[in-house]
């Protein structure tokens, strides 16, 4: 009745002028109905930039109104309920087997670099580690915006004049050192954002950066 | 109008306007926990309606940006306030989003940087802007059988006889469609005014 005024017969008509709650009843749902009417939907508005949920998140963090940890990831591990428990399941395992051998796992820890933000992420450390054989580089960043493109662990020497990658990186990993890099030149540790153009040349658009420190 | 029954017969098929995972079907239920990935599902959702609201409020690309952002820090920090017995939660969050949206109309005419003219204008302008959202939110909620019968009813004025003939349903099942249908949208239309400081 309340969209369509020739619905209802002659003793629902009679109740309604009786009955104070239905009056009521229907009186709501006929302006339900006239502001639907008016409203044409338009189509479902497009998702808003990436972007604003990171300054979300960074407002909130900042504020300590939320912890790194508790923050979701981005949409696509959602859209799947096992994508969604296939990531955690990762990341736990990635944490565990991180805590089991970082830093102390296979290797001493040699030397260490705290990683400056020099754009808008959040600080991040890195630990080098050698067992005689092989040195490896853990990162360790908190939640690094999503990007067109991916992030790319360097290290560099303090002069910027010579440069090796380690790979990409994302979260929590180990990234093992070619035998012929000297940690002592290469002292410097960088992340940058790479577009993905197939160029496998340092961006300089890098957003972490750090020299190791030697642990004695 | 064809146009519309064949766009919502490929509604039929799938089941649902667009699909939501697990999380954003009860986001509601559970807004008012510690759970962050509740907010993501939240802003998943519901993003995009905020920033078409401040686009159509605010004067710039860039304030529509900051609004969006606004509403979903104070939603969070709000969110035991969420009742989902009482407002959707998109209308809960344009709610927050008005409240912002004027303030910083207000800032930008204190600032000279805009003359709001007529005042009034503005906040009718947030009204049917709202309307809209919500509607467009209400409707996909519905299940694809209470959609085409109302979005007939509606933007083809057409009675519920001439739905009947035309879909070949029973009267009482479009009655019963329309009513469930109304009574949904309802929820998202006619909700008290939420404060949010």
């Amino acid at each position: 009745m309340a969209m369509d005024p020739d619905v209802g017969d002659v003793d629902e008509h009679a109740h309604l002028d009786d009955c104070a709650r239905c009056a009521r009843e229907l009186a709501v749902l006929r302006d339900v109905s006239s502001r639907a009417r008016e409203a044409r939907p338009d189509d479902t508005p497009p998702a808003p930039p990436e972007a604003i949920w990171d300054r979300v998140v960074q407002e909130l963090t900042h504020a300590g109104d939320l912890a790194v940890d508790q923050v979701a990831p981005p949409r696509p591990a959602w859209q799947q309920p096992w994508a969604a428990a296939a990531a955690l399941i990762g990341v736990v395992v990635l944490a565990a087997a991180v805590l089991l051998s970082f830093p102390g796992g296979d290797g001493a820890v040699v030397a260490e670099a705290t990683l400056e933000p020099l754009a808008e992420v959040r600080e991040a450390t890195a630990v080098l580690t050698a067992d005689g054989v092989q040195r490896e580089l853990a990162v360790d960043t908190p939640v690094l915006p999503d990007i067109d493109g991916y992030y790319e662990l360097w290290l560099l020497t303090p002069d910027g004049s010579g440069l090796v990658s380690l790979g990409p990186v994302a979260g929590t990993g180990r990234h093992e050192i070619p035998t012929a890099v000297d940690t002592d030149l290469y002292s410097v540790v960088d992340i940058s954002r790479e577009p993905s153009d197939g160029d496998p040349s340092h961006s300089t658009d890098s957003v972490l950066r750090g020299p190791l420190e030697p642990t004695t | 109008m064809a146009e519309r029954v064949r766009r919502l017969s490929s509604v039929d098929e799938s089941g649902l306007l667009r699909s939501r995972t697990p999380l954003e079907a009860d986001v509601e239920s559970r807004f008012g926990s510690d759970d962050a990935a509740v907010l993501r599902a939240a802003f998943d959702l519901c993003g995009g309606a905020v920033l078409a609201y401040g686009r159509r409020l605010l004067p710039s690309n860039e304030d529509a940006e900051d609004l969006v952002q606004q509403v979903f820090v104070t939603a969070w920090r709000q969110r035991h306030r969420y009742d989902p017995g009482r407002a959707s939660l998109l209308s809960w969050l344009l709610g927050i989003a008005r409240h912002k949206a004027i303030d910083r109309l207000r800032r930008l005419e204190r600032e000279r940087r805009v003359v709001v003219e007529d005042r009034g204008r503005v906040v009718d302008e947030a009204g049917r802007t709202a309307d809209r959202l919500l509607v467009a939110e209400a409707l996909s909620w519905l299940r694809p059988e209470q959609q085409l019968v109302l979005e007939l009813a509606f933007y083809d004025d057409l009675t519920h006889q001439q739905i009947a003939d035309k879909l070949g349903m029973p009267l009482g099942t479009v009655k019963s469609h329309a009513r469930r249908g109304l009574q949904r949208l309802r929820r998202f239309l006619d909700t008290p005014t939420m404060e949010a400081s």
